[in-house]
C-alpha cells in the first residue's frame, strides 16, 4: 500500500509519473494542432458567412465561440463526416438563436414569406437586410457589398453557401429547407444581383 | 437560348469573382487567433480546479494513510512494550544486557548436563508464547499473561544441542514453553495451540 502511495506522490511531484497526463498533454495538444490547422483552412469562410448574416461584431463573437467550443469539446465534432458543413450549419444556427435572444427572427420570416409568396424579385426594392448596415462600415464599401446588402436574409444565405463551394443538397441540409426552396432562393438572388450589378465590372 | 446560358456564366464568373474579392476584404482579426490559442493553451478555470481536487485528493490520501499507519505503528509498539513482567533466560556465567525490573533466571552447567540426560521429564508449568525478537541479545517471547520471556543466544546454542529445542524458532513462530518448578525451561518446542492463548493470534 505504501508503495502504491509512494508512486502515487512520486507521479504527482515529479510529474514523471504522470503519463497519463503526459498523453493526455499530447492528446491536448494535438488537438489543438489540428483545430488550428482548421481554423487557419476555413476560419475566414466562417467568419465571413456569419458576417454576411449578421452585424460585425456578433459574427466576430459567434464564430470565435465556435471555435472555442471545438477547441474545449472536440468530441462533440468528431462524428462529423463534412467539417466545414457542419461548422457553418453551427455558426447559422448560433446566428439564429442571437436572432431569437434579441426579438429578431420575426423580421427574416417576413423577409423569407415575402420571397416564397412573390413570382419574382423586386427589383429596385430594397430589403434592409438585419443589421446588414455594418457589412459596408467594417469592411468593403463597393458595389457588390452594397448589391449583397440588399438580397433577403435566405437569398443571401443560400448564394452566399453557394459560393462557398456547396450544392444545392448540402445547402438544404444545413439550412434544413427543401432543395426546391433553395433553388428558388438561388435564382432570385442572382436575378436581384444581375439588376443591381449591371453595368458593373471587376475591379472597377 | 445559348445566348441566355453565356450570360449566365458570365455573371456566374462574375459572381465568383465579386464573392472572393468581398472575402479577401473581410478576414477574421488576427487578434482573434491569438485570443483563442493563447486562451486554451492557458488551463481552462474547470481544469484548473479539475487538478486542485487531484492534487488536494492524493495529499488527502496520503495523510489517512499516514494516520492509519501511524495508529498501527502505536498499536504494535503497545503490543509490544506493554508487558507486566520480564523474564530473562541466561546461562550463569554469562553477563547479559540489563533491564530493569527484570528477573532473572540463571541456567548452570549442571543443569544444562542434567536437561540434556533426561530422558524422560516431568513439567511443572506450560507457557504459550511468540516469538517477538531475534537478536544479538538472543530471543525475545511474548506470553499470554502478557510477559516477556528473553533467552539468551549462549543459552539457545546450549539447549540447541539437546532434544530440548526441537526447531529454530523464527519471529511470529508460536512455541510453547514447558518449565520446572522453578521457572526453568526444559523444553521448547512449537505449538499450533492459539485457541489457549487468543490475545497471541494474528
Amino acid at each position: 500500500m505504501l508503495s502504491i502511495l509512494l508512486k502515487q506522490l512520486d507521479n504527482v511531484f515529479t510529474g514523471a509519473s504522470d503519463s497519463r497526463n503526459t498523453n493526455e498533454k499530447a492528446s491536448v495538444t494535438r488537438h489543438e494542432k489540428i483545430v488550428e490547422h482548421l481554423y487557419k483552412k476555413y476560419a475566414d469562410d466562417i467568419f465571413h458567412f456569419a458576417l454576411t448574416l449578421t452585424d460585425y461584431a456578433t459574427a466576430q463573437d459567434l464564430s470565435h465561440k465556435l471555435w472555442l467550443k471545438l477547441l474545449e469539446h472536440p468530441e462533440k465534432f468528431k462524428q462529423q463526416k463534412n467539417f466545414k458543413a457542419y461548422m457553418f450549419s453551427s455558426v447559422r444556427n448560433s446566428i439564429f438563436d442571437e436572432y431569437k435572444r434579441s426579438n429578431k427572427l420575426s423580421d427574416l420570416t417576413t423577409v423569407n414569406n415575402t420571397e416564397i409568396n412573390n413570382d419574382g424579385p423586386i427589383y429596385g426594392e430594397k430589403h434592409p437586410p438585419v443589421h446588414a448596415s455594418d457589412l459596408d462600415n467594417k469592411c468593403i464599401a463597393d458595389e457588390f457589398n452594397d448589391a449583397l446588402t440588399q438580397l433577403p436574409f435566405y437569398q443571401r444565405e443560400a448564394f452566399c453557401l453557394q459560393q462557398e463551394g456547396f450544392t444545392v443538397n448540402d445547402i438544404s441540409s444545413i439550412t434544413n429547407t427543401p432543395p426546391e426552396t433553395i433553388k428558388t432562393r438561388l435564382r432570385y438572388a442572382k436575378q436581384r444581383l444581375q439588376h443591381l450589378l449591371e453595368g458593373y465590372h471587376v475591379g472597377e | 437560348m445559348s445566348v441566355n446560358k453565356q450570360n449566365n456564366e458570365h455573371y456566374e464568373d462574375k459572381f465568383s469573382k465579386l464573392y472572393k474579392n468581398r472575402k479577401q476584404q473581410c478576414k477574421v482579426p488576427e487578434s482573434l487567433q491569438q485570443n483563442l490559442f493563447n486562451n486554451t493553451t492557458a488551463q481552462p478555470w474547470h481544469h484548473a480546479i479539475g487538478s486542485f481536487f487531484k492534487y488536494s485528493a492524493v495529499l488527502a490520501t496520503c495523510a489517512v494513510a499516514a494516520i492509519v499507519f501511524g495508529i498501527q505503528f502505536f498499536q504494535h509498539e503497545r503490543s509490544t512494550i506493554n508487558y507486566v513482567d520480564i523474564e530473562i533466560h541466561s546461562l550463569a556465567s554469562e553477563a547479559t544486557t540489563t533491564i530493569a525490573g527484570a528477573h532473572r533466571v540463571k541456567y548452570d552447567n549442571a543443569f544444562n548436563e542434567y536437561i540434556n540426560t533426561l530422558e524422560l521429564r516431568s513439567f511443572d508449568d506450560q507457557k504459550i508464547a511468540r516469538v517477538i525478537e531475534d537478536n544479538e541479545d538472543g530471543i525475545k517471547l511474548f506470553t499470554c499473561n502478557d510477559e516477556v520471556i528473553q533467552i539468551t543466544k549462549a543459552l539457545l546454542k546450549n539447549i540447541q544441542t539437546s532434544p530440548t529445542l526441537h526447531i529454530q524458532p523464527h519471529i511470529g513462530d508460536m512455541m510453547a514453553m514447558n518449565m520446572d518448578d522453578k521457572g526453568r525451561i526444559l523444553q521448547l518446542d512449537t505449538s499450533t495451540d492459539i485457541k489457549e492463548c487468543p490475545a497471541l493470534a494474528d
